[in-house]
């Protein structure tokens, strides 16, 4: 039984992670959904993800994901992702005072963890990680200031934010 | 792997999360170009020496405003007024420029310009605008000027300009970080200005816009400070007295319109109307209060109008136009309300209302039923701050320069001249 699990999984095949998170870090948490899917082979899986990050600011990261399986049946994995951070529909929060216009950004979106997954039925498998992430973010806000004479002008000013968290994630592979 | 084994490890991956979160740490860092103004100082001498008709400069920073006959003078928001030739309204010409550091309020009574001057005010002779000549100096009549930011400048020497210096500073954001005026150190807070005017005497009062701090009624020119109403008799033109000082009762006085004998003072927190019976003398006679606001006033027989708008120097969030009913003078009842977007000054000729609704342009209403304004035509495309309609022609003040409309026809009210700012 043992042989043929290692057997199969030797050969290539389309894997799909289905993932559901629970993002922590600095007084906040909240939640994120991300589909993987790629390649299966030997001990590794290469693949492209994409999903809905909503920890601070809302936002789809469109990413690469590698990760390595290890353990005598091959179910503890590392996994690493890197990619890019879009920016969803945002309005600033309360760290920027007054605002009257604003422009998001993306940035960079890193995700690096170990993770179990327990075999449920041939290829379906559910799994689970802990992983240290970061989103990049930026924002051009801007303040509206009308002095009592003469007309209103604007203020810009540049906001680079770095989102660093814990990621718990459970989610189904198959 | 025993089951056991397996459940052991994914229980650790998800009892380490909890602990985890509160090693990790968000970072925000705030990038921002801020302007700030170095003072050039110059003695009370050089100043003074200074202060003459000067050749036209370009337009850049425009402030209150006054017509009267042919001319427009337009404040350079604390550097001084520039001289307009407008006989010709659809070709105005730039002629000349009066330097006066500090300047933000005027006002015209024949062919005299009485101007604030920091803590001072100065008396021009303005009959040949190429040519004015100072005629007096009141000397500490503004004691409440201050600036923005907590500046104090050298109490021996006058500011005569500004040197601007851009600073590009990157900051942590904090949840609270403290609100920067890229202007600091320029005084918006407590300048008077020109306003409407009534007269019986002989000479012409120039009109002010409704923006103004300054208003002047037959032989006597009313100014408002922050808190504090104040008069000068200018019986004889060129020699204004200090007369009386009136503590308004209400922080952040902004303007002043006077109709008959009445003065509407407006402030961030309400409208108040003093009589004018005694000149020296004005006498609280009624008032109306509404939410924190910035709020120009004008008036007629039956009705004040009080637009307030929201923005960093007014505090408010409420952007409305508010119509006072004035039968009974002494207790203003608010009669009805409109929304707009952004409004500023106000202007009424007839049945018409023109109102600066910021960056949504020049409206103009028919007003002739209050209870229903009708909207006639509306500017839109500029950033509209006062407005002057007097004699047909609408002088609007607006971010990207002077404008001028023709409404001697209400159906086919259009613009007839621009006036450019200077973009610095």
């Amino acid at each position: 039984m043992a042989v043929s699990a290692t057997a199969q999984k030797k050969k290539i095949h389309f894997q799909s992670v289905n993932q559901f998170a629970m993002v922590g870090g600095e007084s906040h948490m909240n939640t994120a959904f991300q589909t993987i899917n790629g390649i299966n082979f030997s001990n590794w899986f290469s693949g492209i993800g994409i999903g809905i990050d909503n920890y601070r600011y809302k936002t789809l990261p469109l990413f690469m994901d590698g990760r390595w399986y290890f353990g005598d049946d091959r179910n503890g994995f590392v996994y690493g992702d890197i990619g890019y951070n879009f920016p969803m529909k945002n309005k600033p929060g309360k760290e920027i005072y007054n605002y009257s216009t604003y422009h998001f950004t993306g940035g960079i979106y890193t995700d690096l963890g170990i993770g179990y997954q327990v075999p449920l039925y041939k290829r379906y498998s559910l799994l689970f990680s802990l992983g240290y992430g970061s989103k990049e973010l930026k924002t051009n806000v801007g303040n509206t200031i009308c002095p009592f004479a003469g007309p209103c002008f604007v203020d810009y000013s540049n906001y680079e934010f770095s989102f660093n968290r814990m990621i718990l994630k459970a989610g189904l592979v198959f | 792997m025993k089951k056991s084994t397996k459940v052991f490890k994914t229980a650790l991956i998800l009892l380490l999360f909890p602990f985890l979160n509160s090693c990790v740490k968000d970072t925000c860092r705030r990038i921002y170009t801020y302007s700030y103004y170095l003072p050039v100082y110059k003695t009370t001498a050089e100043v003074r020496a200074n202060i003459k008709s000067s050749s036209p400069q370009e337009i850049t920073n425009p402030g209150k405003i006054v017509l009267l006959g042919n001319y427009i003078f337009l404040n350079e928001v604390d550097k001084g007024i520039h001289i307009i030739d407008n006989r010709n309204p659809a070709s105005p010409q730039n002629i000349a420029f009066i330097n006066i550091p500090g300047n933000m309020d005027l006002a015209l009574k024949g062919n005299t310009l009485y101007a604030d001057l920091y803590t001072d005010m100065v008396t021009l002779d303005v009959s040949n605008p190429l040519n004015v000549s100072v005629k007096k100096y009141n000397e500490g009549v503004f004691p409440y000027r201050i600036y923005n930011s907590g500046f104090y400048g050298d109490s021996t020497k006058i500011i005569a300009d500004w040197i601007k210096r851009d600073t590009t500073v990157a900051q942590s954001c904090g949840y609270n970080p403290v609100y920067y005026s890229p202007n600091a150190y320029m005084d918006f807070s407590n300048a008077q200005s020109s306003g409407g005017s009534t007269n019986n005497s002989s000479s012409p009062i120039g009109k002010g816009g409704s923006m103004a701090r300054f208003a002047i009624v037959n032989n006597r020119i009313y100014t408002v400070s922050n808190t504090d109403l104040t008069v000068f008799d200018i019986t004889t033109a060129d020699n204004p007295v200090y007369e009386n000082k009136v503590n308004v009762g209400s922080w952040n006085v902004e303007t002043i319109f006077p109709f008959k004998d009445k003065l509407f003072i407006g402030s961030q927190s309400g409208m108040f109307i003093y009589n004018i019976n005694n000149p020296d003398k004005p006498v609280s006679i009624g008032q109306f209060s509404h939410v924190q606001s910035c709020d120009p006033v004008i008036a007629d027989d039956n009705f004040a109008y009080v637009t307030l708008r929201s923005g960093t120097a007014c505090q408010g969030f409420s952007n409305q136009l508010e119509i006072l009913q004035l039968n009974n003078i002494t207790d203003p009842k608010l009669l009805k309300v409109y929304p707009f977007t952004n409004p500023h000054g106000l202007s009424k000729d007839g049945n018409l209302l023109f109102i600066c609704d910021g960056s949504d342009g020049l409206k103009i209403y028919n007003a002739a039923d209050v209870n229903n304004l009708k909207l006639i035509k509306q500017f839109s495309g500029i950033e509209t701050y006062d407005v002057i309609a007097y004699n047909q022609i609408a002088l609007v003040v607006a971010k990207d320069g002077l404008y001028q409309y023709d409404y001697a026809d209400v159906n086919n009210i259009h613009l007839i001249s621009k006036t450019g700012i200077s973009k610095k």
